[in-house]
């Protein structure tokens, strides 16, 4: 019978079983069948996914787009209200088939469809409203998907909408009362406790019912995971505070020239957490590096980062492609070797793919075929990554980090 | 949660325990939870369009005059900014009790149920409108569209956008300058919709 497990709990298998043949606790053929016996359930990286599927959304709404001018009033709803009902039942559909992730990111570009949707009517009929109305708007009609949906996506989705939507209404009243000193009187505007009970409710429904797979069993909540649980935790929040402070102190200080300085802050920080979390083999703070590190990458890729530190004259787009070479190579480095953190290396390597895509393409193509050409080469890539990873387990670094970490 | 007063009592058990509908196989299957996922966004994707498209198919015909507003203002994104000649009325129109308060003078709403305005309009034989009252409860007859007053002075009647086809803002800003400019506003209950803009050289 064939047990489903997880990569991370497939790895410690494979690093347990090797010790145990070492001590003659049981021999290399037994060995083979015990982990034979064993299936790692593999699932695309969502993220990838989800940025795939948008972009082909976004490809769809723009063809749509492209003609909309010539559609009649009642056409458009009839497209938004199609669009948006297609998402949802699609979803229901794959949720029926126990296709959760899939049902989950449909219900996810639902969510995009909806503000995007709400959005166009207010076009149609030249309603004049506020951006932070929308939101509003949009935050309630969408609560039902959040509380009832466990899936990422959704919930990133209505975090990073309900905080843009506070910062908008705080901001706006901020100004309308010529004030800089926070205004309580923003907390009791029509929306804001509903909209603040339904993010505290649905924050604390993902914290306590998420259950944790890392160790392929029913573990404690997230939430006592991370306060509760051992050295690493705490150097992780501890590396957290020390990049805060990093952060804070370039802010009161930042000029045009400070910003490539702190970039390279930020790129040296997270090689240190890459490096403190190979000696510690802590995966988590394995993945706090690689981000911190993804996000400089990033950063430096654009070349206006460059503006006031290019050693070629004008030529700052050469310091940005070889930033692009290098970061890439050291991804492509990572997943190859198959070291942790496999799925957000292959997202920050699509990040890094997208960046360049956008720059050299966006201007030139069509935008529909642009998006949809872009989100099926993203698909392509999280199924290739699934394929990569299903070939030969034997092929796979058994140590505990690639460069002699599992020797110590 | 048994533990605390309400959730413990006997009438909420015997709603969300012990009653069949929230037993019931109905309540916790997937078609019930996507009926709750989409029956909002769906009422509101429905409602708005179906309330403006009534407007639009069974309001009156009004023409309300527009004046230029900061032309570094005018277009923002690809829409048009519009002011009205109607949105500034003049003292003499509101009723007197509520015009001496100082709270409304100094745009103090708190306390007071005069922020949402109704201003009757009478139409010249243009069938351009001008305001001949204020109240602040629903006329029972004529024309009278629904505003509120703004903190900034002025009425807000939620007109003040005109979206344009993307890349015809700056054509549109050149017409108006120097043109008059007439919005043509169907109105029905107290609710304007803008049907088109007219623009009079």
């Amino acid at each position: 019978m064939e047990h489903k497990i997880s990569e991370t709990t497939r790895r410690f298998l494979s690093d347990e079983s090797l010790s145990w043949v070492d001590e003659g606790l049981i021999s290399e053929g037994q060995r083979n069948a015990i982990l034979d016996s064993y299936v790692v359930t593999k699932h695309l990286p969502t993220v990838v996914l989800a940025l795939g599927i948008v972009m082909i959304g976004i490809g769809l709404l723009s063809f749509i787009a492209a003609n909309w001018n010539a559609l009649p009033p009642w056409l458009k709803i009839a497209v938004i209200v199609g669009l948006y009902c297609g998402s949802v039942a699609a979803a229901y559909g794959f949720e029926r088939k126990g296709q959760r992730t899939a049902a989950g990111l449909l219900l996810f570009l639902s969510g995009f469809l909806l503000l995007g949707g709400l959005a166009l009517i207010a076009q149609i009929f030249h309603i004049q409203g506020s951006p932070s109305g929308l939101l509003g708007t949009w935050l309630l009609v969408y609560a039902p998907t959040f509380l009832l949906v466990r899936s990422l996506p959704v919930y990133l989705l209505y975090e990073a909408v309900g905080i843009a939507y506070t910062v908008m209404v705080y901001t706006h009243a901020r100004r309308a009362r010529n004030t800089y000193l926070f205004d309580v009187s923003t907390l009791f505007s029509p929306y804001q406790p509903l909209l603040l009970m339904i993010l505290l409710v649905g924050m604390a429904w993902w914290v306590w019912h998420e259950e944790s797979t890392l160790d392929g069993r029913e573990s404690e909540s997230r939430l006592k995971k991370i306060f509760v649980g051992g050295a690493t935790r705490r150097i992780f929040f501890s590396n957290f505070v020390i990049l805060n402070w990093f952060t804070w102190i370039c802010v009161l200080n930042s000029t045009g020239r400070t910003i490539l300085p702190f970039i390279f802050g930020v790129l040296l920080i997270g090689a240190a957490i890459i490096f403190m979390a190979w000696r510690l083999d802590a995966s988590d703070l394995d993945l706090q590096g690689l981000f911190c590190v993804g996000a400089s990458g990033l950063a430096l890729s654009f070349p206006w980062i460059w503006h006031f530190h290019s050693y070629y004259g004008e030529g700052f787009v050469f310091e940005a492609f070889m930033s692009s070479v290098l970061f890439g190579a050291y991804l492509v480095y990572r997943i190859v070797r198959r070291q942790r953190s496999g799925g957000l290396a292959v997202f920050l390597f699509c990040l890094l793919l997208s960046r360049w895509y956008f720059d050299m393409f966006y201007s030139f193509t069509s935008k529909s075929f642009f998006f949809t050409l872009g989100g099926a080469l993203l698909l392509l890539i999280a199924f290739l990554y699934r394929r990569w990873n299903k070939m030969g387990w034997d092929k796979m670094d058994t140590t505990k980090f690639v460069g002699g970490g599992g020797d110590e | 949660m048994s533990e605390t007063p309400f959730f413990g009592s006997p009438f909420f058990k015997s709603i969300f325990f012990k009653s069949t509908f929230f037993r019931s196989p109905f309540f916790r299957s997937i078609f019930f939870k996507y009926v709750a996922i989409g029956i909002l966004p769906l009422a509101v994707l429905l409602f708005q369009p179906a309330v403006n498209f009534a407007v639009l198919t069974f309001g009156v015909r009004v023409l309300l005059e527009t004046r230029p507003v900061d032309p570094r203002d005018f277009l923002r994104g690809d829409y048009v900014i519009l002011d009205y000649v109607i949105a500034d009325i003049p003292d003499h129109f509101f009723p007197k009790e509520n015009f001496q308060n100082e709270n409304f003078q100094n745009g103090n709403f708190s306390g007071e149920n005069t922020r949402t305005v109704y201003v009757t309009l009478a139409l010249n034989d243009a069938g351009i409108a001008s305001v001949s009252g204020v109240s602040f409860s629903r006329p029972q007859t004529g024309i009278y569209i629904e505003g509120r007053r703004s903190r900034w002075g002025g009425i807000d009647y939620g007109l003040g956008a005109y979206y344009v086809p993307e890349g015809t803002g700056g054509d549109i800003e050149d017409a108006i300058q120097d043109a008059k400019v007439l919005a043509d506003v169907r109105i029905l209950r107290g609710r304007g919709v803008i049907k088109n803009l007219e623009i009079l050289q």
